[in-house]
């Protein structure tokens, strides 16, 4: 479950790399593409840091 | 009961990395939200924009029926791929353009503008012109095109549409050139009362001629 959870983060930010940075962004739409390729880049790399430190409850039982 | 119950169940799964990387997330698009569409927004405008772009290199001397204009270069260097030069009269008042790029400016009652516009990739300039911009232009009160044609400045592929409308009653006349460019095209814009169309018509013969692009 965690490592598809890593997977569709890195989809997310594969995604926000690309808005940001190859995607051709029409006039006028800049703050939008601004918008949402920040946004996804964002949430991607926090979700995969929770990803890496979120614990079960059996985890934390271990320790 | 339940509030203890969840808490218990929060704190078994949640740890503080958790909560941090949560809390900062929060921040963090709270900021872009503000920087993107709020009071920041501006800030981030204007952080494209390079002074330089504002200072005039050089000048020289030129005359435009019999009168002896002054033209001042200025090197814009506000995004790269489109760095371009253009001259303007030494006397016009130029400010900086609404969107990184770009230019304004005042002349004896003359008024213009450079803008860069970005035209798609699946599309020529010239479809662009008259399939997109014409007619945004057309929805200006009194709109009536009066010219449209191919230029070539300095080695660009150009294209002038001038147009006559109306302001606040009054006839107006403009001239729009559109050039091609590598990334962006460039847009001058000159426009002017009717009466003043002669004079209008060799400030912006003067200027579209002295633009170039930089990167070619």
């Amino acid at each position: 479950m965690k490592n598809i959870f890593f997977f569709i983060s890195l989809i997310v930010l594969c995604i926000g790399i690309y808005l940001k940075f190859i995607y051709d962004v029409p006039d006028n739409q800049e703050s939008i593409n601004f918008f949402v390729s920040w946004f996804l880049i964002i949430v991607s790399i926090s979700s995969m840091l929770i990803n890496l430190f979120w614990k079960t409850p059996e985890q934390k039982g271990q320790d | 009961m339940l509030i203890c119950n969840l808490s218990y169940r929060f704190n078994n799964i949640m740890n503080k990395k958790v909560i941090v990387v949560f809390a900062l997330t929060v921040i963090a698009i709270i900021v872009l939200t503000l920087y993107s569409f709020g009071p920041l927004s501006n800030v981030r405008k204007r952080a494209k924009m390079n002074p330089e772009s504002l200072k005039s290199v050089s000048s020289e001397k030129t005359a435009v029926s019999n009168k002896s204009i002054v033209l001042n270069a200025y090197h814009n260097r506000d995004l790269r791929e489109n760095y371009y030069t253009i001259k303007f009269p030494q006397v016009a008042q130029i400010h900086a353009g609404n969107k990184p790029g770009g230019y304004s400016l005042n002349y004896n009652g003359i008024k213009g503008t450079v803008e860069l516009m970005d035209v798609p990739d699946n599309t020529t300039l010239e479809l662009y012109i008259l399939s997109q911009d014409e007619p945004k232009l057309k929805k200006i009160i009194g709109y009536k095109r009066e010219d449209y044609k191919k230029l070539i400045i300095n080695g660009n592929e150009s294209y002038q549409l001038t147009y006559a409308s109306k302001i606040n009653g009054e006839d107006y006349k403009t001239i729009r050139t559109y050039v091609v460019g590598q990334d962006m095209a460039i847009v001058i814009t000159v426009s002017s009362p009717q009466s003043d169309f002669t004079d209008m018509q060799n400030i912006a013969s003067l200027v579209f001629n002295s633009f170039r692009w930089e990167n070619k």
